[in-house]
């Protein structure tokens, strides 16, 4: 009996692919989900796009590299174009936006979308020489160089963007002032909630008492910032945003909140959630104000 | 090729890609509390840091738990969000004096008043951006759920933490709707709801980060 091994063993990674993904992969995202549990993110392997054929579908694998889960009835550039809509009415309401302004920003948003689409096309077109099969494709290597696109697609209306220079522009004193404080209030209510999850998560994880855990609560509050976002943010990144700052607290401020076989885990824990602020940061999370230490490491230049 | 070989290769194809999903959904069972097991160290710490009981007695609560876990893990005891927390503290308060008993029934309450509000806080930030609340919409939310919070509704919550995820819990229009606007009710009421409502304990709730490390640490 022969059995053809290349073709073979090539249909049943394909089908092991497919398996875990529908098993394991987090359900599907809404369409304006730009930050996700990093422990929670899929290994590379799993972003593999698989044609019927049994073959890796390379340019559809870059578009979910870059843009994420693909929504149904939507390409990327629609799908950004929606969260642009979504953006500028949320804006509207929060600044009372008037119709020009709204056009001006929707303008100078479409032009960063387009500009992001374009470098995607044209790094596509790197990977599409006959050489390149899926065998001889590192797929760990594409996903590094497609790192910056992917930063871009999170951080498109943010900084540097036209959207973001526009918006600076359009809007009068009282808009930005009236603006500034919602966000700023939001962003103390999410930081509130982080703060909690963080004492709940280290309640379990710890087993403290009531008096330790408002003791946690109060220190973290003072001791931790708000983080910012230039896309949503959910409670998972609120909740990442403070622990990766209780990670990079001295150590003579905790140590004397717990016993000391609370403490040896607690050091434990605390190693493994410095590896959230990666992801923070390559979303595009700052700490309120933008100024002073970023995350515990000296702050960058804004 | 010839018509078995051909059935057979594709039938081993099925095969593997249904053992990945088995595997993948659930992990295999190590020992009898299965997926329970880090539940068992939750309580042991909690109780071990409110009442630092004896070396007899914590051994006595570990064999209760053990059997309460193990039974809600064969699904022959206890395994919804509402009976399987009370009934752990009686796994421990049963092994304790009765003055340690009233302490660590009153820690427990205390307990389970902080993961309500940090899961109604968390609630209320990831339905905000939905909503666009005003500052004292916020408050008031939170005020006004506290008090009528379901265990399943924190569950709900925590799950959504771990795994990134944004259906909400299904609460009632009359406790939600009288504190929103008419343009926020119709952002409600798109809001993708999770309608489980009779579920199970999940340990998996409380994420890598919150699971106990399983290392013995008896400095």
């Amino acid at each position: 009996m022969r059995w053809s091994i290349g073709r073979f063993g090539l249909r049943a990674v394909a089908a092991a692919i497919v398996g875990l993904s529908l098993a394991g992969a987090a359900p599907p995202s809404g369409p304006d989900d730009d930050l996700v549990d990093e422990s929670a993110k899929k290994p590379v392997e799993e972003e593999l796009v698989i044609n019927a054929n049994g073959n890796i579908n390379i340019a559809a694998s870059i578009d979910q590299l870059v843009y994420g889960n693909p929504a149904q009835n939507h390409s990327p550039q629609e799908r950004l174009e929606l969260r642009l809509q979504r953006r500028i009415e949320l804006l509207a309401r929060d600044a009372t936006l008037s119709e020009n302004q709204k056009q001006k920003l929707l303008f100078a948003g479409k032009g960063d979308i387009g500009r992001l689409v374009e470098r995607v096309e044209l790094f596509k077109t790197r990977y599409q020489t006959p050489k390149v099969g899926a065998n001889g494709l590192d797929w760990n290597q594409l996903s590094k160089e497609v790192q910056p696109l992917a930063a871009s697609r999170v951080n498109l209306f943010a900084n540097e963007s036209l959207f973001a220079k526009t918006l600076a522009r359009v809007l009068t004193a009282e808009q930005l002032a009236r603006h500034e404080k919602i966000e700023r209030e939001r962003a103390e209510f999410q930081h509130r909630t982080g703060v909690q999850l963080t004492v709940l998560r280290m309640s379990t994880a710890l087993g403290l008492s009531d008096d330790q855990r408002r003791r946690l609560e109060q220190l973290l509050l003072k001791e931790t910032r708000p983080g910012r976002s230039p896309n949503r943010l959910y409670p998972t990144a609120c909740f990442n945003i403070v622990i990766v700052q209780m990670a990079h607290l001295p150590a003579e401020r905790l140590k004397p909140l717990f016993e000391p076989w609370q403490w040896r885990a607690l050091e434990r824990k605390l190693k493994t959630a410095a590896r959230f602020e990666e992801g923070l940061e390559r979303n595009g999370v700052v700490l309120d104000g933008g100024k002073g230490p970023q995350f515990g490491r000296p702050a960058q230049r804004q | 090729m010839s018509r078995p070989f051909f059935l057979a290769r594709w039938g081993l194809l099925l095969v593997l890609a249904a053992t990945a999903v088995v595997v993948r959904a659930e992990p295999p069972r190590a020992d009898a509390l299965g997926p329970f097991r880090p539940q068992l160290q939750v309580e042991l710490q909690f109780v071990r840091k409110i009442c630092a009981p004896s070396k007899q007695q914590m051994q006595a609560i570990k064999g209760d738990l053990e059997k309460c876990l193990a039974d809600a893990a064969k699904r022959s005891g206890p395994t919804s969000c509402d009976l399987l927390p009370p009934k752990l503290a009686d796994c421990v308060a049963n092994h304790l004096s009765k003055e340690d008993a009233v302490r660590y029934r009153a820690e427990v309450i205390k307990r389970d008043a902080q993961e309500r509000e940090a899961c109604v806080y968390t609630f209320v930030a990831l339905v905000d951006p939905d909503l666009r609340l005003s500052e004292q919409q916020r408050k008031a939310l939170v005020a006004a759920l506290i008090p009528v919070w379901k265990p399943v509704w924190s569950q709900m919550i925590e799950m959504n933490v771990r795994w990134a995820t944004r259906r909400v819990p299904p609460i009632p229009d009359d406790e939600i709707l009288p504190l929103l606007n008419a343009d926020q009710v119709q952002a409600w009421k798109r809001l993708p709801k999770n309608l489980e409502t009779q579920q199970a304990f999940d340990a998996q709730r409380i994420g890598a980060i919150g699971t106990p490390d399983p290392r013995p640490d008896d400095e």
